[in-house]
């Protein structure tokens, strides 16, 4: 019974159920050029897959980088400069007001408001005092202030070297953020000149 | 050989399936057919098999080798590109494969047809077995196991499920520990 078992097996696996060559990848190429002049034999070959078994079917890491224009890698990176600008001011000023106010009370402020207008004969010597500390303070909030945006110079530096990160990587910022982006960096610093100017 | 058969090795824990299996891919390497045994981890059944790896597939033309990948969908993939005129044999393939096969999975036996492969699916027991295999399965190794098919299938799934039975139960009847019966499903010819 075991033998006939084992047998039956071995049949089923060593049966032809189908009356065909063993299948090899050159013979889909063959059969369409067989074809003839019925059908676009070059086009029909193209877009076949190419054998598995060809070495140059292997990927090289340069072939999965996507190659980008240097168009693409400088809007990327001019964007992406602008929005971390952008950041910057913002955080920056508002760090910058909370250390300015910080300085002053608020009795100290109202006084400094009273007597920005009045000349320096009528002041009292605590007044003029207090008006002096605070154009000095404000002096040095204006050039810290004028300080934080990036210069061209490194704005042209720091396009340059995320330019050829872009190109390196392949990596660039979409057309939909780079519009956004735009948008953002334009509206953005409008917003911050009035707040904090 | 290798005319797409998809068959499911059913038994329990040392009932002979691997012992059956070895002795089919011998059968296969005497005929010059290309075996490949895929596993998520390094089975010691199949330590005397040299390994190959998901990369090397495209250059394989003959031998048998056993791919070890932890990544199942990632191995299937492979599989079914580069793997022509093989027998593939997956060793305890409830650990990856499920009850329910994935999308990956699928397109590995629909593909398989066109590459001209055959497949072996090994399961502990019938609990384990995809319905979408009783579906497409060509034939069954039946050993002994702890339950029987009909805990799994219905006549849904299974149309043949009586005839299954009858051969089941006299594989479970048989005083031989190594007994087994083929059941061909006869849905496929």
């Amino acid at each position: 019974m075991e033998d006939k078992d084992q047998s039956e097996i071995n049949d089923f696996f060593s049966s032809e159920t189908e009356h065909k060559t063993a299948v090899t990848e050159s013979t889909t190429e063959k059969a369409i050029s067989d074809w003839g002049s019925d059908f676009d034999t070059t086009k029909a070959s193209a877009l076949e897959p190419k054998p598995a078994t060809q070495a140059n079917t292997e990927k090289t890491p340069e072939s999965i980088v996507k190659l980008i224009t240097t168009k693409e890698a400088e809007a990327s990176a001019t964007v992406t400069i602008g929005i971390v600008d952008l950041m910057q001011r913002t955080v920056l000023n508002i760090v910058l007001n909370k250390k300015f106010e910080k300085k002053f009370t608020e009795e100290q402020m109202e006084i400094v408001d009273r007597v920005e207008d009045l000349p320096e004969d009528k002041l009292s010597p605590e007044e003029s005092n207090l008006k002096r500390r605070f154009n000095k303070s404000f002096a040095k909030y204006e050039k810290t202030g004028d300080s934080i945006p990036f210069t061209a110079d490194e704005k042209d530096e720091m396009r340059e070297i995320l330019s050829e990160y872009y190109k390196v990587t392949g990596k660039s910022v979409s057309p939909n953020l780079l519009l956004a982006g735009a948008f953002i960096d334009k509206i953005g610093k409008r917003v911050a000149t009035i707040m904090f100017d | 050989m290798a005319f797409n058969k998809v068959t499911t090795f059913v038994g329990g824990a040392g009932t002979g399936k691997t012992t059956e299996l070895q002795r089919l891919i011998h059968l296969y390497t005497q005929k010059g057919m290309k075996v490949l045994i895929y596993d998520d981890f390094n089975h010691p059944s199949y330590r005397h098999i040299p390994q190959i790896t998901i990369k090397q597939l495209p250059y394989w033309e003959s031998g048998v080798y056993r791919l070890i990948h932890p990544d199942s969908k990632e191995a299937f993939t492979a599989i079914s590109l580069h793997c022509w005129n093989t027998l593939v044999v997956l060793e305890d393939c409830f650990k990856y494969v499920g009850q329910k096969f994935t999308k990956p999975m699928i397109k590995f036996i629909i593909d398989a047809k066109q590459h001209n492969c055959d497949f072996v699916f090994m399961y502990h027991c019938w609990a384990w077995v995809a319905l979408d295999m009783a579906r497409r399965c060509d034939a069954y190794v039946i050993f002994k196991t702890n339950d029987t098919p009909a805990s799994r299938f219905n006549k849904k799934d299974a149309p043949y499920l009586d005839e299954l039975m009858v051969e089941y139960l006299a594989v479970m009847a048989d005083k031989n520990d190594f007994k087994k019966k083929l059941f061909k499903t006869k849905l496929n010819g």
